[in-house]
């Protein structure tokens, strides 16, 4: 190579070389990184390798893969069909045994959708009689027939569909009949006393619920749960006889809480396969619990 | 049952134990008229001074008012019959200023609540009243239930002294 043409080239190779250093440092300058990010955090233990080598290589989905996975690994994720538990709520005559003048009984059925969302079917009797001391009437509501429908959200979704706590709302209507009998008036003034009955007396309520509630599991597919319910009236009807002291299923037309107390028959709808490999996972992830 | 779960169920049922609801009634135990007096064409009160109010035909001739002065009263109604009268006595008893007030009715079996208890409602089909003294009557609501808002507006020219 002519003498020329070598120092030409060294030029050419010393401006190239300098140029990629002014580029670097221009870059360091362009884009400055703070000292507590410039971090690798290392990944979490027992990311599969092949993960890593894939994130490393640009793969950014990799990561989002390996969240999925292991959630996958901590709490199951149950199908759409989970099971259907039906139920009796039978607190009331108890409580009319000791005292209470009216009560109302239901069976239930909740289909257990993913152990989270529960639409319910309710349907009962109620019936109640009061003869209140110091006051001139008897009040008998013929047993009647109600229903209500609603839904549960279950917080416990992540648990063991055995054990639920949920919030729910409801919508009730009932139509029934009542009797006043024995019914008696005086008129001081007037010196005047009698007596007077009316039966038959027709009416219908129509309502809504807001709820809290608990399930447990005792033996076998039987659970115990309990619910509290706020209720209020969006409409009920009144005769020229008066208004209904009683509702069947709601309670007394003055009141607004409820409770209830059920019995359940659970009745799972998935059969659950657990794999070797989900098997040494949980038990990878107990251990390090 | 994990233990604060346990606890939550006692709490909550505590809670439902505890409370009470109102027994009390807030209205009359039975069906009353309130009649109120007005100035004529107006819907200011006036009371009336010196009146005896009494019903035809009570027993004992008994008095409901007896001279004194006032701006409403409630006017019990015969049940075993669908018409009561009431006289009013403007001056004190053997006062020739009297007016008398006519109601016609029908009955009606009424459960008011478990609190206030069963009565009978009074659907009114005719009020009438003499007009010596009083200038006017008007009905306020037809059918007289337990109810403390007023039924029967009785208008007198108000004297200014």
């Amino acid at each position: 190579m002519k003498p020329m043409k070598r120092i030409y080239l060294f030029i050419v190779l010393i401006a190239l070389a300098t140029l990629q250093c002014v580029a670097q440092d221009t870059l360091r300058h362009v884009t400055p990184v703070r000292p507590s990010t410039n971090v690798v955090k290392p990944p979490p233990r027992g990311t599969d390798e092949a993960l890593i080598r894939r994130y490393l290589n640009g793969d950014s989905a990799a990561l989002e893969e390996e969240r999925r996975d292991s959630l996958r690994r901590v709490y199951t994720r149950y199908p759409l069909l989970t099971d259907v538990a039906v139920g009796l709520n039978f607190i009331d005559p108890v409580l009319m045994a000791v005292g209470r003048d009216y009560a109302s009984v239901d069976v239930h059925a909740t289909l257990n959708m993913w152990n989270r969302l529960q639409p319910v079917l309710e349907i009962g009797v109620g019936w109640g009689k009061t003869t209140p001391e110091d006051m001139n009437f008897t009040y008998r509501a013929k047993p009647s027939i109600y229903g209500k429908v609603g839904i549960n959200y279950n917080f416990l979704f992540k648990s063991d569909p055995k054990y639920n706590a949920f919030l729910g709302v409801r919508l009730g209507y009932s139509s029934f009949k009542y009797d006043l009998t024995d019914a008696n008036y005086h008129n001081s003034y007037w010196d005047e006393t009698f007596t007077f009955d009316a039966r038959g007396i027709k009416s219908s309520a129509l309502w809504g619920e807001v709820l809290a509630g608990l399930r447990v599991h005792i033996w076998r597919e039987w659970s115990l749960g309990w619910t509290i319910r706020y209720h209020g009236l969006f409409n009920y009807s009144k005769s020229e006889n008066g208004k209904p002291w009683f509702i069947p299923g709601y309670g007394p037309r003055r009141g607004s809480l409820g409770f209830t107390f059920s019995l359940s028959y659970t009745i799972p709808l998935y059969k659950k396969h657990v794999t070797e490999v989900d098997k040494k996972n949980n038990n990878e992830i107990k251990s390090r619990l | 049952m994990k233990p604060s779960m346990r606890i939550f169920s006692l709490a909550v049922v505590a809670v439902l134990v505890a409370s009470c609801s109102d027994n009390s009634c807030y209205e009359n135990n039975s069906s009353l008229p309130l009649v109120r007096f007005y100035a004529s064409g107006t819907t200011t009160m006036v009371a009336i001074s010196d009146v005896t109010i009494r019903g035809i035909d009570a027993p004992g001739d008994s008095v409901l008012v007896d001279g004194e002065t006032i701006d409403e009263v409630y006017l019990p109604l015969r049940a075993t019959v669908g018409t009561t009268q009431w006289e009013f006595c403007y001056g004190g008893v053997g006062s020739e200023l009297v007016d008398t007030l006519t109601l016609k009715y029908k009955l009606i079996p009424y459960f008011a609540s478990a609190e206030c208890g069963a009565m009978y409602n009074f659907e009114l089909t005719s009020v009438a009243m003499t007009t010596y003294v009083a200038d006017s009557v008007a009905v306020a609501k037809t059918t007289i239930d337990n109810g403390l808002d007023v039924a029967i507006r009785i208008f007198y020219t108000a004297n200014n002294e």
